[in-house]
């Protein structure tokens, strides 16, 4: 389904605007049909890479007078404290994704083989419904819920418990604040690949004496681990670049990746020392990622019947 | 009698508002082959797979050895299923698929490998193929792998649901031998569910012929094809020309009005009108009929066989036509526009019911 840009047709004219016989529109149009999404990201995100690279190997923030150095680098090299932001970056992104996965992959099994038709698009709606509120929102819906006079304090008072204070400026929040954000996301690939393993593999292996958590464990779980695994690589991204709701719920108590260019780009105005902390980031999450992706056809996870 | 393997007993299944089972009823022998043959929706995969715990029924029993498993979960019950397509675990090697549901059982691993030797030798399946994906498996083999992975942990019965559906013709045949050579070889119990009478009458000891989900004929091969009980089971083996008649008055005679004629015949249940099974390999052409039982028309066409032609003669006056099987080297061959004489002896067609 893809746009089958290596299908060379031998004795088409290239410029001739003529749709072949399968339906699909001859090359011309191909690449007008793609001309403003790649225009689009070219403009706002491809350029504003290259900006931020530039910037990250430079003395100056003025584009006109690039000087090049690895000062920017060294420096982020040579210091403890952003060293160690990027290892609580890592670790909580990890924690994250560990309890994302845990939420996550019991749901999206339970969804792909025990509900009706009807039932899995009604709840994947569900889902689905929360990610077009706003991010903000939904983070400061739990500050206010867990703040000392907020609702979940006034609850236990009413029942005759002592309130807790600070529930929002534990540490452990910077993990609670992905985990509840992000953990929607990798339920949607591990459903797709869990409803792609065919019944009678699943019937086989109880057939064949499997009990339920064998049966997960050895036919579930490796023939969905490529949803798994795009799962996993969304939830980490997306932790590892966050900083709102450790803003919002942790305040500054952890020191992650977010705060430390918010920092620089914020109250230092250093935008060189923030470009070269931003291109570490993504040079790191794209070691991260791409193996993934690259190690799971994506395509194929997408079409039913890729299992051979 | 002994105490039969499996008792079905008023098995009954409904899909929502559609009956799939209807209190059916059957018994299955130690060490036998039954076949269940039926069209496809009849209800065989239906209760295969109640049998197997894959599917709850609504009523009735199922017993091994005389003990109702219907409380059992699938893993508990001795018997095996082996699915229509194969569903080996791709991503497993065959060796890993056929440990499978040894290491279920919580056997050690070298035992395991012994096993799975043993029974790669027992299905002829080479040991270079172990450490495959099944994917990398032609279809015969693939077949091997299923059928060897359902007997390694040694079941009281092997349920097969039609697994030889998607395999071509040729190789079909190799392979059924093969399954009936293994049934005779390790004397286990089979049930075999198939939509081919032809597959059933030629691996069974006994035959289930189901419809609509009742069961209409229980009986050995012979008996199936002799004995049908109505016109679907004689019909149903695909080689039968089927002619509506009513009793002529005079004894064993009918009158069939496709045929424009007449006919004698031995085999006929006292019944008033019916349908006359005339199977096409027990009608003889000739130039000159001999028989009691014959009928002219003109060869409309031939088709060639192999061993024999088949010959559709279109009847004079009636215009039906009549299905003729003759073994080339026993008889005269005849050409399209030939006129000739359709004969068969009184004890070779029957009567049914409808």
């Amino acid at each position: 389904m893809a746009v089958g840009l290596g299908n060379h047709r031998p004795g088409l004219a290239a410029g001739a605007a003529v749709v072949p016989g399968r339906g699909r529109p001859a090359r011309s149009w191909r690449y007008l049909l793609i001309a403003p999404v790649a225009l689009i990201l070219t403009v706002f995100f491809f350029v504003p890479l290259v900006i931020i690279f530039i910037y990250s190997f430079s003395e100056t923030d003025v584009l006109s007078q690039i000087e090049f150095t690895l000062q920017n680098y060294v420096g982020i090299v040579n210091s403890g404290p952003k060293l160690s932001m990027y290892l609580n970056s890592v670790m909580y992104s990890a924690c994250t994704v560990v309890i994302c996965l845990i939420i996550a992959f019991p749901l999206a099994h339970y969804i792909a083989k025990y509900l009706s038709k009807t039932a899995q698009a009604f709840t994947i709606a569900l889902l689905v419904a929360p990610l077009f509120m706003s991010l903000l929102i939904r983070i400061y819906g739990w500050r206010l819920f867990l703040l000392k006079y907020g609702l979940f304090n006034e609850a236990l008072a009413w029942v005759g418990l002592p309130r807790v204070d600070g529930l929002t400026y534990m540490g452990p929040m910077a993990i609670f604040g992905p985990v509840y954000l992000d953990c929607a996301l990798p339920i949607f690939p591990i459903y797709v690949a869990i409803s792609n393993i065919p019944d009678e593999l699943l019937h086989a292996a109880r057939d064949l004496g499997g009990t339920g958590w064998r049966v997960v464990r050895r036919v579930v779980i490796p023939m969905a681990a490529p949803g798994i695994a795009i799962g996993s690589a969304l939830a980490f991204s997306l932790s590892f670049g966050d900083a709102t709701s450790s803003e919002v719920l942790v305040g500054d108590n952890v020191q992650l990746v977010g705060n430390m260019l918010k920092f620089s780009y914020g109250y230092a105005q250093d935008w060189m020392s923030g470009s070269a902390e931003s291109v570490i980031m993504m040079v790191f999450l794209l070691i991260v990622v791409v193996p993934v992706l690259r190690w799971v056809e994506v395509e194929r996870l997408m079409s039913r019947g890729g299992k051979r | 009698m002994d105490q039969p393997l499996l008792e079905v007993d008023r098995l009954y299944h409904r899909y929502g508002e559609e009956v799939a089972v209807r209190e059916i009823s059957f018994d299955v022998q130690p060490g036998e082959f039954i076949g269940v043959v039926g069209p496809s929706g009849c209800g065989k995969t239906t209760t295969l797979k109640i049998i197997a715990g894959l599917i709850d029924s609504t009523s009735g029993d199922i017993r091994i050895d005389g003990r109702s498993i219907l409380a059992d979960p699938p893993r508990k019950r001795p018997c095996s299923l082996v699915f229509q397509n194969l569903a080996l675990f791709p991503h497993m090697t065959v060796a890993e698929n056929l440990a499978f549901p040894l290491e279920s059982l919580g056997v050690a691993k070298s035992e395991r490998e012994q096993h799975v030797r043993e029974m790669c030798s027992l299905v002829d399946l080479a040991d270079g193929l172990l450490a495959r994906p099944p994917g990398q498996l032609s279809g015969g083999q693939r077949q091997r792998v299923a059928l060897a992975r359902s007997l390694i942990y040694d079941p009281r019965l092997l349920l097969l649901d039609e697994p030889l559906s998607s395999i071509d013709f040729q190789l079909r045949r190799q392979l059924r031998k093969m399954l009936s050579d293994l049934h005779r070889r390790i004397g286990k119990t089979f049930l075999y569910v198939t939509h081919s009478l032809e597959e059933a009458l030629s691996l069974s000891d006994h035959v289930v012929v189901m419809k609509d989900g009742e069961i209409l004929q229980i009986g050995t091969p012979d008996e199936i094809y002799r004995q049908p009980v109505n016109r679907f089971v004689g019909e149903f083996m695909g080689d039968a020309n089927v002619i509506s008649v009513r009793a002529d008055g005079e004894a064993g005679r009918y009158y069939a009005e496709e045929l424009g004629n007449s006919v004698q015949v031995t085999e006929n249940a006292g019944l008033e009108t019916g349908y006359l099974l005339l199977r096409a390999h027990e009608i003889d052409l000739t130039r000159e009929p001999r028989w009691p039982n014959a009928v002219r028309g003109r060869v409309f066409n031939r088709y060639d066989l192999g061993g024999s032609i088949e010959y559709s003669l279109a009847l004079e006056g009636t215009g039906f036509h009549l299905g003729c099987l003759m073994e080339k080297s026993l008889a005269a061959e005849f050409s399209p526009g030939d006129t000739v004489y359709a004969e068969w002896r009184s004890d070779s067609g029957i009567i049914v019911r409808d």
